[in-house]
């Protein structure tokens, strides 16, 4: 029973760490944080498996585990010591979007968490503002107003790219 | 889900950003999710069947049955090592030479009693990071070299962990000479040694945070390729280029020394510029506790392992962002205006209060957790205790706490009420 339980457990991991990479990498900013938030996420899968594996929607949790993990980390006191080398930076795969990407990671950098997980959720993961909300923990208004004030941010800091690219 | 043209394009921009995204080398490992996961399960089991006292009791019974020479080694090796008795039937798992499972989450094993010329091992010149499943201690010196010590509890391994054979960073290279009579092995990060059976402390030079200015002489090739190195979280140090190839015979000597002289006292150490002055509610506990230049932070969570409050004060942190914050509004609290904020979640709230004027020549902030961001079950549910706090929790806190002033003689090592 263990064993059937343990395996299932790593058959999906392995199955979706693909997608759970790509939005941890949307919601951290960089690789090696994204990673990390993943193996957090994982790790925090693994001990309510129990209950994961017998829900509706099982990416569906896990997705609430991994922004609920990326939420608190972001909100502790000493997440402030968390220094990543300016030096490493992630680089998309060529493409003849290439600088369209960039501007616009550049852009969500620029969000503070709490924005930059309400656009992933409602823009890269297609959620209802009730469905953001759900998964954030927060009210309906709240994700409104976070998804407002993250349009408006982004608005500004990918003008230059729109325009140029006009 | 309608959406307008901006958004759409945002979600193009989006989907576009993920899809290429190209991670490259990954360090996740589902085999270490597991582990860690079960670990984390037997600790929730064993906290929810013996409650909190007598999981502070698992710690102190780790402590208690260490060998005989860590507690004798270093100076003031019983000094801060709680006097209540272990219960027997925890006392029993754990065996003469045996690391203990656990740490006291505030109190750091070892202290140096040695340093190359530069370093200094003591406060404020420390950063450290203390967790029931991992100690951390840095030390710098001021041209930027770094020492960086880690200890683990048991890991039952009979080589230093992770596995040479998991995706993880750390390889081990061969062995080294013993450290203290104790297996020892090199690893592309320092040395390993087994201080206890099935115990590991980890001693590397990495700068990883610290300056692209390396002195020379101190860091060699392999030393100097993890100049691009970060640590993400604190049990993580990855880089661009996994350091690896051939150890200067000067680093290896000064590792082996410093990790001989290491001193195992299993003190509480921490030194915090504050002081609880009112008991914590119950069902609270401190789950982490931090150094950051000197100045002690804690992270209190309850025992279903939730967080609820996060403090730091310090008298290096300056003025804090949130007192910029457009949310924020400043009230004045015996006089020193602090920002204070809250964001409405369901079913609770957030509070955070950020001092805006030094307070006893301190500044920081606090952070109560009042919305049960709980994973742990189904339906949120509010975090025991915090309704307790009253209106705003942050403020509450503030109430509770006494500040010991920018001068680290006046500091304490017990934040907390007795």
């Amino acid at each position: 029973m263990r064993h059937t339980r343990e395996a299932e457990y790593t058959d999906y991991v392995a199955a979706r760490l693909d997608w759970l990479r790509r939005t941890a990498f949307l919601l951290c900013k960089d690789s090696q944080s994204a990673d990390d938030l993943v193996q957090t996420a994982m790790t925090r899968l693994y001990t309510h498996w129990g209950k994961a594996r017998n829900a509706a929607n099982l990416d569906a949790y896990t997705r609430t585990i991994l922004v609920r993990v990326f939420l608190a980390e972001r909100t502790s006191a000493w997440s402030r010591r968390v220094t990543l080398d300016p030096a490493y930076q992630d680089s998309p795969a060529k493409g003849p979007d290439h600088d369209a990407v960039m501007d616009v990671r550049q852009a969500l950098q620029e969000l503070p968490p709490r924005q930059r997980a309400t656009v992933v959720l409602r823009y890269y993961c297609d959620l209802t503002v009730e469905e953001a909300a759900q998964i954030m923990g927060v009210s309906p208004g709240t994700v409104k107003s976070q998804t407002s004030k993250a349009l408006a941010t982004l608005r500004n800091a990918l003008a230059h790219a729109w325009s140029g690219a006009a | 889900m309608n959406m307008n043209m901006e958004e759409k394009s945002i979600s193009a921009l989006l989907h576009r950003a993920a899809d290429t995204y190209d991670p490259g080398t990954s360090f996740i490992n589902i085999e270490t999710a597991r582990k860690t996961g079960r670990r984390r399960q037997r600790a929730g089991r064993a906290l929810t069947t013996i409650g909190v006292a007598a999981a502070t009791a698992v710690a102190v019974a780790g402590v208690l049955v260490l060998p005989a020479h860590f507690r004798t080694a270093g100076t003031g090796g019983s000094a801060g090592q709680p006097a209540a008795s272990a219960r027997p039937s925890e006392k029993a798992t754990v065996t003469e030479n045996e690391a203990p499972k656990s740490f006291a989450s505030m109190a750091m094993p070892a202290a140096f009693g040695w340093l190359p010329a530069g370093f200094s091992g003591t406060l404020p010149g420390l950063n450290s990071y203390l967790a029931a499943d991992q100690a951390q201690i840095q030390v710098a010196a001021p041209d930027n070299r770094m020492l960086d010590f880690n200890v683990s509890p048991w890991t039952g391994s009979a080589k230093p962990a992770p596995d040479p054979a998991a995706a993880d960073p750390m390889k081990t290279l061969g062995p080294a000479p013993t450290v203290n009579g104790e297996p020892a092995y090199w690893t592309n990060y320092g040395l390993a040694w087994e201080y206890a059976a099935g115990g590991w402390a980890y001693l590397s030079s990495s700068n990883y945070l610290g300056s692209q200015d390396v002195p020379k002489g101190w860091l060699d090739q392999a030393d100097a390729s993890a100049q691009t190195c970060s640590r993400p979280s604190p049990s993580v140090l990855k880089c661009a280029t996994p350091p690896g190839g051939p150890m200067s015979a000067q680093t290896k000597a000064i590792l082996e020394k410093v990790a001989s002289n290491v001193r195992w006292t299993w003190k509480t150490q921490g030194w915090y510029s504050f002081r609880f002055t009112h008991p914590l509610p119950a069902g609270w506990r401190i789950t982490n506790a931090s150094v950051r230049d000197g100045a002690g932070q804690i992270l209190v969570a309850t025992t279903n392992g939730d967080n609820v409050l996060a403090l730091g004060f310090g008298p290096q942190d300056g003025q804090n962002a949130n007192c910029a914050a457009s949310s924020a509004t400043t009230v004045t609290l015996d006089g020193i205006p602090w920002s204070s904020s809250s964001e409405r979640t369901a079913p609770g709230s957030m509070y955070f209060l950020a001092t805006c004027a030094p307070v006893d020549g301190l500044t920081g902030e606090i952070t109560v957790y009042a919305d049960g961001m709980s994973v742990t079950g189904g339906t949120p549910q509010p975090l025991p205790g915090v309704s307790e706090l009253g209106a705003n929790p942050a403020q509450t806190i503030v109430s509770w706490l006494k500040f010991l002033g920018p001068n680290p003689a006046n500091w304490t090592s017990q934040p907390l009420a007795r």
